[in-house]
């Protein structure tokens, strides 16, 4: 119960993906996209919590025209990579949201 | 690896099978038991292998009085188990308290309010995002001017939409819930599917509050989940 926290664990995620590794079936490729996932989410999930920022000191009136127009052109450039590595790696938004089933997902 | 279903203050009798078929055992750590099941390795985890824990934690928790436990709490040994049990005793004797004999339902919309609510940003904003707000797009850089302002008033219309949608939601599901027949608790919280209300139910008293709550929740175009093993309020327990 301890390590039954509502949410998601990166030390479980990690462990898990290293006790994938460790199968004498493990493909590679496999480890490595599970690992591409675990970064992609926590990338992902950096730039919601910054889009949130921004948003809200815009909305505070907190940042000059110039700073919104770049800060926008920031998000979406960033939105365009992060569409770039998830087909790299053959993800989907699916895959990023980390589907525990009953336990739930990372957002 | 132990694999832990559920915390219970007395043998379950006649517990049900665990993941995969193995044995079930139940480890008595001073006066809880923690009931387990024994694997080579960490379980994978997969939305069937989260379901099958589901299904057994449910059987354990119709078998006798237990605190259920989600699904990926692995342990290295009885050892490690042991100690983080008695880390939360305390805790667990009032939990188990508070849930005894008691199932969970919950009330919440049919269709959970903007379930890709968190996603936008990613599911849209690179790909139609620029492509409306900027005709040349390709590199960003040489991107129509204006078209990270538009982009991020895009994103604040989203989000209050948003926000206003989770607000309706709420209240919707609140004033069912203040018709229905009363519970020993109702709590409500955030969800993954949108707000919910949970309410804890006395097991003998689920087929008349179903009943009710049901034909309500019909009435207003909500869902009513359950009966469920009492994850909410074993787990909100902090936040009350």
């Amino acid at each position: 119960m301890a390590e039954s926290e509502p949410g998601w664990e990166l030390a479980a995620e990690l462990d898990a993906l290293l006790e994938r590794g460790r199968a004498i079936d493990a493909k590679p490729e496999d480890v490595q996209r599970g690992l591409a996932a675990l970064v992609l989410t926590l990338i992902d999930f950096l730039r919601e919590l910054m889009e949130r920022q921004a948003l809200r000191r815009m909305d505070g009136g907190d940042l000059t025209e110039e700073e919104i127009e770049r800060l926008g052109r920031t998000f979406i450039a960033l939105n365009e990579r992060m569409d770039e590595l998830k087909e790299t790696f053959g993800l989907t938004d699916e895959d990023l949201n980390l589907d525990l089933g009953p336990l739930g997902k990372l957002r | 690896v132990i694999h832990l279903y559920a915390i219970a203050d007395a043998l379950v009798p006649e517990p049900p099978p665990g993941i995969d078929g193995a044995p079930v055992e139940q480890l008595g750590f001073g006066g809880l038991v923690a009931v387990v099941s024994r694997h080579q390795g960490g379980l994978a985890r997969t939305t069937e292998m989260a379901l099958a824990h589901a299904q057994v934690v449910a059987d354990i928790c119709a078998a006798g009085s237990a605190l259920p436990v989600r699904f990926g709490s692995g342990y290295a040994d009885a050892e490690q188990l042991r100690d983080a049990v008695a880390e939360s005793e305390p805790r667990f004797r009032a939990l188990l308290e508070r849930v005894a004999g008691c199932v969970e339902l919950g009330l919440r919309a049919r269709t959970p309010p903007s379930a890709s609510a968190d996603r936008v940003g990613a599911d849209d904003g690179g790909t139609e995002g620029e492509g409306a707000a900027a005709p040349e797009e390709g590199s960003p850089e040489g991107a129509a001017q204006g078209s990270g302002r538009a982009y991020l008033e895009r994103r604040l219309t989203e989000q209050r939409a948003r926000e206003a949608e989770l607000v309706r939601s709420r209240q919707r599901i609140e004033q069912a819930a203040a018709l229905m027949p009363p519970t020993r608790e109702a709590v409500m919280r955030m969800g993954r599917q949108g707000p919910e209300m949970v309410f804890l139910v006395v097991r003998t008293d689920v087929d008349g509050f179903a009943r009710a709550a049901g034909q309500i929740a019909e009435e207003q175009q909500l869902l009513l989940t359950g009966p469920w093993p009492p994850y909410s309020f074993v787990e909100d327990a902090g936040d009350g």
